[in-house]
């Protein structure tokens, strides 16, 4: 599969301090999943917090819970998976060198990824129409359980938190199209920044497909 | 490459000028960065700690207020534990020795490392903005609900803290890739000084535990602004949580600060000693078996803050399992050392009062990891005394000797050995004044952080307040030896211990801008003093 | 895995990653499936349908969690166990965090039988002096 596609673009240099491409790549790659264990951590933090007060207070959980749509939380999950196939295929083309293929997966997996941005607006907005807030800003009606607020505060931090992942991937996404795919060939020999970036966009998958169920649907 | 051309000049000659300091991405400058910045702010976290100290000489007011002396006492704890114990030996020494001793041009993300330098600084720079934006007087442990009364002071300290967590993990992580990847060819991990498994161990702990951090300050910060009822217990959140959160990251923190300090004091002892570390392997799982048993201990600082009987058990049953892996590093120290040819150089006597400071650290940790005895001994001058002789006087002994032992290396100068023996004395002197008093005072009950206190205690506070003054002069002392040898100090031989070490056998004093004129080919362990130099 | 020359990681196949997103697709429905049943109605004494239900969720989202990152994160195919190790330590380090802490907040009062008692308790400290009202303490 070492074929390099005439596209005129210059190769990739291996920076002044690695000795190697290999150990460029390792190294690289090694990086990312550091990093993104210290992600697993700060999001596993968050859902320690989340299965401590599902434990403390079920009712609340369950009464929160049942206020959220599930069928906006099915659609984004589709939106996410799917953004997750397109960057999963621009690596393959990567790895082959087919930087037109590289380029129109990226631009899919940032369109996929604005339509999860853009539903998860829509159900802020209503939450926001609702007063379904956390905390001090709840001003909802109708709800039984005191402590459905704290149901709410868990809520926007998960899933802000998790939306400013998405649109740090849509950020890094836009650098690998704009600067990478435009500036140097991607080969069997050097495909890291695709690689790298749909790393970090399976994390952003991952850590939904556990966000979804928790807050969607175990109520 | 281009790279060999100006690759026989040293590194600090090698690009002139202010601004080839700041968008350098060379690991040993970023490293000098990271020195001197974090020997500014132990000075202004130290002189806090001096002035609260001399209020404390009667139970009266002598200069401070009440509240001003919570104020600094909370700036010492928040100046002293985020920005220089925790970044102190692996942002400053471990960047400049960890690519040499491996034997590797550089770190393996030289950009993210100068990130991290400036996510210090920026860090630094809102935690002193947070001196002059009110009164934090939250404790540097930030508990709920002190650090929920949106005071501005709070919150900018929190957000300092934040991005003093992020170039934490930075650092981590370059050092966890650049040790995997970036050895020398015959560098295998069996054969690396034992710094660099007490750095490896202490990245561990920095990727995996910092994240935490980072989420209890986001959530506080949030808790503040918008009140999400996780932590406040006035909106049915739970405070003990809080401190859960917040432990799971600083335990592991604590042997962060101190893990590092053990990979130097191997260091010098095996070169003071002129002899192979007693037990190599055992030394360096130790490090990493500390690492991972310092993320299930975590609630033994909160015993009597509330947690259930169920947890304070567990707890307090696997605090004692830290004891072994410091034991068995203490006595293949002490092993080292019998029949070794020792030479009482500087380096060599701030080693010796690291294992004497950090027997006493351990042993008093393992009194308090004692349920039934932590209730009698919680918040009193005890835990005081027991963790600055941690903090303090092991990890910050071993910071100053590990400077000592690389001075040469770093700046190509000697510095004057009489006054750097003298400064240690008096530091070794005056720090046991201090805070051995403390352990005293506190087990008949005084209890810490207070303003007043009763009168019988005054002699030990009286007491160690003259140490705190013995230990400054100490630190000067030390500390001008080393700026003068700048300007006098005679120029440094290649290596003036005799170490095998990569830095010093096979790098010039000081190194080349990309460390070595020729990658090293390493035949030889660490330590390895009875065979010939090949 | 040996390397080539010029050959660097493992070389992701179309077939595994349309594959993983099929399966996941799949779980996804399982999931709501799941989530969709009334509990309330299959509700039996000897048996809490709904902690089933809720475990069986949780237990469709750690497939797909092993999915993506054995297929879609290239786990799988890891020659080092490197990332793995890494992977495990993240899973082992959160399980600790949150079974100590549940050991914490779950068991509150289980032993003491005095605690959410108030204990009538006399401070051995005197009250300070009026006018002391500035000698704040803190934490």
């Amino acid at each position: 599969m070492a074929t390099t596609a005439t596209t005129g673009l210059p190769e990739h240099h291996v920076a002044h301090h690695f000795d190697s491409a290999q150990q460029e790549f390792d190294s690289n790659k090694m990086g990312m999943w550091l990093f993104l264990a210290s992600e697993i951590m700060m999001f596993g933090a968050l859902f320690v917090g989340a299965l401590i007060f599902h434990t403390l207070h079920p009712a609340a959980f369950n009464e929160g819970s049942q206020h959220l749509d599930w069928r906006m939380g099915t659609i984004n999950t589709f939106f996410l998976l799917t953004s997750g196939l397109t960057m999963g295929l621009a690596v393959i083309a990567a790895q082959s060198g087919r930087q037109g293929a590289v380029r129109l997966n990226l631009v899919l997996s940032i369109l996929f990824a604005s339509g999860f941005l853009v539903v998860k607006f829509i159900e802020y907005k209503l939450k926001i129409h609702h007063g379904t807030l956390p905390g001090r800003l709840w001003h909802g009606e109708g709800f039984h359980d005191p402590y459905v607020h704290v149901f709410y505060g868990l809520y926007f931090v998960m899933t802000g938190l998790h939306g400013l992942h998405v649109l740090i991937g849509m950020g890094l996404m836009t650098w690998c199209l704009i600067f990478r795919a435009s500036s140097v060939q991607f080969n069997r020999k050097y495909f890291t920044p695709v690689e790298l970036v749909a790393l970090y966009w399976a994390l952003v998958d991952l850590i939904w497909v556990f966000l979804f169920p928790l807050l969607y649907l175990i109520g | 490459m281009i790279a060999h051309v100006t690759n026989n000049i040293n590194y600090l000659k090698a690009k002139r000028g202010f601004m080839s300091w700041l968008v350098t991405v060379d690991h040993k400058r970023i490293g000098v960065m990271y020195l001197a910045s974090i020997l500014c702010f132990f000075i202004l976290g130290g002189s806090f700690a001096f002035m609260f100290r001399l209020e404390l000489w009667s139970p009266l007011k002598e200069f401070l207020t009440p509240d001003q002396y919570n104020q600094f006492f909370t700036l010492h704890g928040v100046i002293m534990v985020f920005l220089v114990v925790v970044p102190g030996i692996p942002a400053a020494l471990g960047n400049f020795i960890v690519p040499l001793q491996l034997g590797a041009k550089d770190l393996a993300f030289p950009k993210l490392n100068l990130t991290s330098l400036y996510l210090y600084w920026l860090g630094a720079i809102i935690a002193l903005y947070s001196l002059v934006a009110g009164h934090a007087d939250q404790g540097w442990t930030m508990y709920a609900p002190y650090s929920l009364s949106r005071n501005p002071a709070v919150l900018w300290m929190m957000i300092a803290a934040f991005f003093l967590g992020f170039s934490s993990i930075l650092t981590g992580l370059n050092f966890l890739v650049t040790i995997h990847n970036m050895r020398a060819p015959g560098m295998t991990f069996f054969r690396m000084p034992l710094f660099l498994w007490s750095m490896y161990a202490t990245a561990i702990m920095q990727i995996f535990a910092t994240p935490v951090l980072a989420i209890t300050l986001v959530l506080l910060l949030l808790e503040n602004f918008f009140g999400i009822g996780i932590f406040d217990p006035a909106l049915g959140g739970d405070p003990i949580l809080m401190q859960h959160f917040f432990w799971f990251y600083s335990h592991p923190a604590v042997y962060i600060i101190v893990v590092p300090g053990f990979g130097i004091t191997s260091e010098l002892i095996t070169a003071f000693s002129k002899k192979d570390i007693f037990g190599y392997n055992f030394v360096a799982y130790s490090s990493v078996a500390i690492a991972i048993i310092g993320f299930v201990v975590w609630g033994h600082h909160m015993f009597v803050a509330g947690q259930s009987e169920l947890a304070d058990f567990l707890f307090s049953f696997l605090t004692f399992f830290t004891a072994i892996p410091s034991a068995i590093k203490v006595f293949n120290w002490t092993a080292t050392l019998y029949k070794g040819s020792i030479e009482l150089k500087t380096p060599m006597l701030y080693a010796l009062q690291f294992l004497f400071n950090f027997t006493i650290g351990g042993l008093t940790g393992i009194i308090l990891s004692i349920l039934s005895v932590d209730i009698h001994l919680h918040d009193t001058y005890f835990v005081v005394s027991h963790f600055h002789y941690v903090a303090m006087g092991s990890t910050m002994i071993a910071f100053i000797g590990g400077i000592h032992y690389w001075w040469p290396k770093m700046t190509g100068k000697m510095y004057n050995e009489f006054w750097g023996r003298a400064a240690a004395i008096l530091v070794f002197v005056g720090f046991n004044v201090t805070f051995f008093v403390q352990l005293v005072m506190g087990s008949q009950g005084s209890p810490r952080r207070y303003y007043h206190y009763m009168n019988e205690f005054q002699i030990y506070h009286q007491i160690s307040t003259i140490g705190v003054i013995i230990l400054a002069t100490g630190l000067f002392m030390a500390l001008f030896n080393l700026l003068a040898s700048l300007k006098f100090g005679a120029t440094a031989p290649k290596n003036p211990w005799g170490a095998r070490t990569l830095e010093w056998e096979e790098a010039d004093s000081p190194p080349v801008l990309y460390n070595f004129t020729k990658t090293p080919v390493v035949t030889h362990g660490p330590y390895a003093f009875d065979t010939e130099k090949a | 895995m040996e390397h080539s020359e010029n050959e660097l990681g493992h070389l992701t196949t179309k077939n595994m990653v349309v594959g993983a997103y099929v399966a996941l697709l799949v779980l996804t429905g399982v999931m709501l499936c799941l989530s969709r049943l009334n509990t309330a109605a299959l509700s039996v004494d000897w048996l809490d349908v709904h902690a089933i239900k809720v475990t069986l969720i949780m237990l469709t989202a750690l497939v797909m969690g092993v999915i993506i990152s054995m297929f879609l994160m290239g786990l799988r195919y890891e020659s080092k166990l490197l990332n793995m190790t890494i992977f495990a330590s993240n899973f082992v380090f959160l399980l600790i965090f949150v079974l100590f802490t549940w050991a914490d907040t779950s068991f509150r009062g289980e032993i003491d039988p005095t605690f959410n008692q108030h204990i009538n308790f006399v401070s051995p400290v005197k009250a300070e002096p009026a006018g002391a009202q500035g000698h704040s303490v803190a934490p």
